[in-house]
């Protein structure tokens, strides 16, 4: 069973992904994401250390939520991706613009 | 067309793979379980992310955008393996899209859609729809990554 876990964390929420982010899961993820950018959340980290599995439309949701955060002057950021995944999204062009990395990185405010 | 959500069909020599589903998005999940052990079994278990994500991506649409997820029509989906070559079949029974303008397409980076046909024409070595677009073959040749 799919199960994303979200943690606040500090300033940031984790919100640990299950083993697939597709659109059978999203909108569930969607839903739940909404209501904590309704309340105030503005750094989120979306942890796929257990995620096998990204179609289009969980990287609309990525987008989404990126450019909501963005707009809020917070941040968006993607850690411990597959290599897969993040050659997905690099090939994509959006490993940088969504702060992909196969680790655990924060975001470099400059 | 009535269709029955267990009808996948493995050919005699276990590099075929044909089924026919409802409309319904869980039913991808199925599949692509499928489809993993059919490229498992015949040691590709290497291309299996490239080939699920293709499969997800294009039945994905046949459900959403061509049966319009109308439970009652049906996706048919065949996976077949000649030699190092898997060829994706998906087909929907909707009226089709106009896939040429389509496939021209680049979603801007902040666009959270429309991002199918770009994933299929990177993980694809050809893609073949017919002339009305609601039936479409791609192709993957193994190449070294």
């Amino acid at each position: 069973m799919n199960a994303e876990k979200m943690l606040h964390e500090n300033t940031e929420l984790r919100i640990t992904v299950g083993v697939k982010l597709t659109a059978a899961e999203v909108p569930t993820v969607q839903a739940q994401l909404k209501q904590e950018i309704s309340s105030g959340v503005r750094n989120i980290v979306f942890d796929m250390k257990e995620t096998i599995s990204l179609d289009s439309t969980g990287i609309g949701l990525l987008i989404a939520a990126n450019n909501s955060l963005t707009a809020a002057k917070g941040t968006l950021r993607i850690a411990h991706v597959s290599s897969d995944i993040f050659k997905l999204l690099q090939s994509m062009r959006l490993a940088d613009r969504l702060n992909a990395s196969t680790e655990d990185r924060k975001v470099q405010n400059g | 067309m009535k269709c029955a959500a267990d009808s996948r069909q493995v050919n005699k020599t276990g590099q075929t793979f044909r089924t026919v589903i409802p409309s319904v998005l869980t039913e991808v999940e199925n599949v692509c379980c499928s489809v993993r052990q059919l490229l498992e079994v015949n040691g590709m278990k290497d291309r299996a992310f490239g080939v699920e994500l293709l499969l997800r991506e294009f039945v994905n649409n046949a459900i959403l955008h061509g049966n319009e997820s109308d439970v009652s029509k049906c996706v048919r989906i065949s996976v077949r393996i000649r030699g190092k070559t898997i060829a994706l079949s998906v087909a929907d029974e909707g009226p089709g899209f106009d896939w040429r303008s389509r496939l021209c397409l680049e979603p801007d980076s902040s666009d959270t859609s429309g991002r199918g046909l770009m994933i299929g024409s990177i993980y694809a070595d050809r893609i073949i729809f017919n002339h009305t677009g609601n039936r479409v073959v791609l192709v993957i040749r193994n190449k070294k990554s």
